[in-house]
């Protein structure tokens, strides 16, 4: 059985859903007993992706840091994929969604170099009277912006979540196809950046013991 | 990106995102107070900012390495702020020995293999390390020289004078005014972070060290704080007692808190006194090659001995491509001194002569040496110690700027923790937080979709804050807004009693 770990990050303006999305969708497809909760940087969820992989999908929501007018490297450092969202009953949000994919741009790309696959996602579709953004707006911005693609999405009725991840899913599985190659040949050519964790065979903190 | 009311109610607020203030927001947001974290600046660049402009901001602030075992890396590991960063090792410290750049030998096995130490030498160095290593328990070793100088105490152990030099300049890195227990405080501080992570005492974070500020916001947003960048405090409120009781941002927002805690370039000049002395002379400089090309893209320390003032060294970092700062088979350099000029290019001149090809490119034996591709000098006025003064409001508390002319960051954690408990003496300070991967939702029939969502986030909305009252009163804003402290106009600086 492998295992493959795919980081998808959700941006946008602030109110526009993203923290019930990802509640619905990590929710909707377990038990009812799941909360957003603090100080947990993603929600894991794994799925089964056929009889020899699993998948598994962290989901990091953007925390108090949407007030920032931009995120720091660390947030999108190493994403596979990531959604936009933006409100439609509120025009703004559509707009600035372009700000939020040139950040993402600017900052962070996958290890070819290639931008990171991001699709757009229009919540509230449900409040049609309200509704401030056109069908043909959005397919010119997403055409214009190099979205991979974009859905309506309505977190409130439960509308098209489990089918815009899935269609991400696929292009990050394909992707990773085409990568996987790539990184093994990366990898024996770059000096190894390090990280550093509690088992990394550094001595417990409070040793004085000198080397 | 669009704009939003913040909540009214803070338990602190910080002002300023400097690595000590950074860390500090941490702490707070990982106890469970409320955060509120502003920034006049767009630190971490814009959607339109450029991004090498954006990135010389970030080198601007700071440079700086972190040992291996020092305290900065022991919080990041504890606090589990690690898992934002990536690091690089400083890959070799080399020093000036008669005028030829020469890897320092520090370790056992960098001992034996030098070629610059005679056999005789390798013992009396390797004696001497041992000793220094665990220094405290043979006081009878240092007692003589404890009021003394580590110069003159080094000499009194029959090191040679390359010894001694490699001992005082590369390993401990002081000068000669250090005292003989600072020294070996510092010569161990460099024995111990060896070979924590290879053969290195030094760690270098990818992308620079202003990473570190935007893994502790990560940490600090993760935990519930609030951050606002181009957003800064116009006003302090104070309260009958002459302590503070909230601000008001540029934005014209009363926000209430408990406590305030601003880098010193936030609060009114009475507010704050500058402990630390004098000036630092920095450069920046992109270059072709290394100053000591080798088959590795080493990450290189130097600390640079001048000739006309010897108790001012310069600190040289040159990192390559790799470590995400430049673009590939470019070098960056950094050069930091402690100084008391206006002129850096001046105060600096002397790396430059010696290291670096002229601009004219002059003479032959200058051939091999780095071309300055890119140059760029400032002098910054040492804020790494800073005290408030009588005049200040109660509760509210200053945290360095940063930026000192030493070489590691270490100096940045417990300053914070002072911070931390000066608001809550019985807190943990930056404990390990839960795991993530704790909560696991398994899939197991991947087309289960289970009907009847949760009712509580039928709402759809994020942000239990929205539904709060956005404000008190108009009334009461303007009663309290007669209270306030004028912060950058001069004219209203008293403060009004009701």
């Amino acid at each position: 059985m492998t295992e493959v770990l795919f980081k998808v990050i959700i941006i946008g303006d602030p109110t526009v859903g993203k923290t019930s999305f990802v509640q619905k969708y990590v929710n909707d497809s377990f038990r009812g007993d799941y909360k957003m909760t603090i100080g947990v940087d993603f929600a894991l969820k794994v799925i089964k992706w056929s009889e020899k992989c699993n998948i598994k999908l962290q989901l990091w929501d953007i925390a108090g840091q949407e007030r920032f007018t931009s995120m720091t490297r660390v947030y999108y450092k190493d994403a596979h994929a990531c959604l936009v969202m933006f409100d439609l009953t509120q025009k703004s949000t559509f707009q600035n969604s372009v700000k939020w994919k040139k950040d993402l741009d600017q900052k962070c790309t996958l290890m070819d170099g290639s931008p990171v696959p991001c699709l757009l996602l229009a919540n509230k579709c449900d409040d049609i009277e309200r509704r401030e953004v056109t069908q043909d707006e959005i397919e010119d911005l997403c055409k214009e912006h190099d979205f991979l693609g974009w859905s309506e999405t309505s977190v409130k009725d439960g509308l098209m979540i489990e089918e815009s991840m899935g269609f991400l899913i696929e292009e990050m599985m394909a992707k990773h196809a085409e990568l996987e190659g790539f990184s093994e040949s990366f990898q024996t050519n770059t000096s190894s950046a390090l990280k550093l964790g509690k088992d990394d065979g550094a001595k417990p903190s409070g040793s004085n013991c000198p080397c | 990106m669009s704009y939003e009311e913040l909540p009214n109610e803070f338990d602190i607020v910080l002002l300023g995102t400097g690595l000590v203030t950074t860390i500090t927001a941490a702490a707070f947001s990982r106890i469970g107070l409320k955060v509120l974290h502003l920034d006049r600046n767009d630190f971490y660049g814009g959607p339109f900012a450029n991004f090498n402009l954006e990135a010389i901001e970030t080198w601007k602030k700071r440079n700086q390495v972190m040992y291996c075992c020092g305290d900065i890396i022991e919080l990041l590991i504890k606090s589990d702020v690690a898992r934002y960063c990536e690091f690089r090792t400083v890959s070799r410290v080399l020093t000036l020995l008669k005028d030829k750049l020469e890897p320092v030998p520090c370790s056992r096995a960098d001992v034996f293999a030098s070629k610059i130490v005679s056999l005789i030498e390798k013992r009396l160095m390797m004696k001497f390390l041992q000793f220094a290593a665990d220094f405290e328990n043979h006081p009878e070793e240092y007692e003589d020289h404890k009021n003394g100088t580590f110069k003159d105490f080094l000499k009194s152990k029959k090191l040679t004078p390359n010894l001694q030099h490699f001992v005082q300049h590369a390993i401990a890195m002081v000068d000669d005014s250090c005292s003989t227990e600072d020294g070996l405080t510092k010569t161990k501080k460099f024995l111990t972070s060896l070979g924590r992570y290879g053969n290195t005492a030094f760690l270098f974070p990818l992308y620079g060290s202003g990473e570190l500020s935007q893994a502790f916001s990560r940490m600090s947003a993760v935990f519930g704080g609030v951050y606002c960048l181009m957003e800064t405090a116009t006003h302090i409120l104070a309260d009958n007692e002459a302590n503070c009781c909230g601000i008001i941002t540029s934005k014209g927002q009363k926000i209430s808190c408990k406590y305030l805690i601003a880098e010193s370039s936030y609060l009114p000049s009475n507010y704050v006194q500058r402990l630390s002395q004098g000036k630092i002379s920095r450069a920046i400089f992109i270059t072709d090659t290394s100053i000591e090309p080798s088959s590795d893209e080493d990450l290189t320390l130097l600390n640079f001995i001048c000739k006309e003032d010897q108790s001012r060294p310069v600190t040289v970092l040159e990192i390559p491509s790799s470590a995400c700062v430049c673009p590939r088979n470019l070098y960056v350099v950094y050069l930091t001194r402690k100084s008391d000029s206006d002129d850096p290019k001046e105060d600096l001149r002397e790396v430059q002569d010696r290291l670096l090809a002229s601009i004219d490119g002059a003479s032959s034996d200058e051939e091999s040496r780095p071309h300055i591709l890119w140059s760029m000098y400032f002098t910054m006025e040492d804020w790494s110690e800073v005290s408030m003064t009588e005049e200040a409001l109660g509760r509210v508390m200053v945290s360095s700027e940063g930026g000192d002319a030493g070489i590691d960051l270490d100096k940045c954690v417990p300053e914070a923790k002072q911070l931390f408990h000066s608001v809550c003496p019985d807190e943990e300070f930056l404990p390990t937080p839960p795991n993530p991967e704790d909560i696991i939702h398994v899939d197991d029939t991947e087309s289960a979709v289970v009907s009847g969502a949760a009712g509580d986030f039928e709402q759809g909305n994020e942000d239990p804050e929205d539904s709060q009252q956005t404000g008190p009163d108009s009334s009461e804003v303007v009663n309290e807004e007669s209270k306030c402290e004028e912060k950058d106009s001069e004219a209203s600086n008293d403060k009004v009693e009701q």
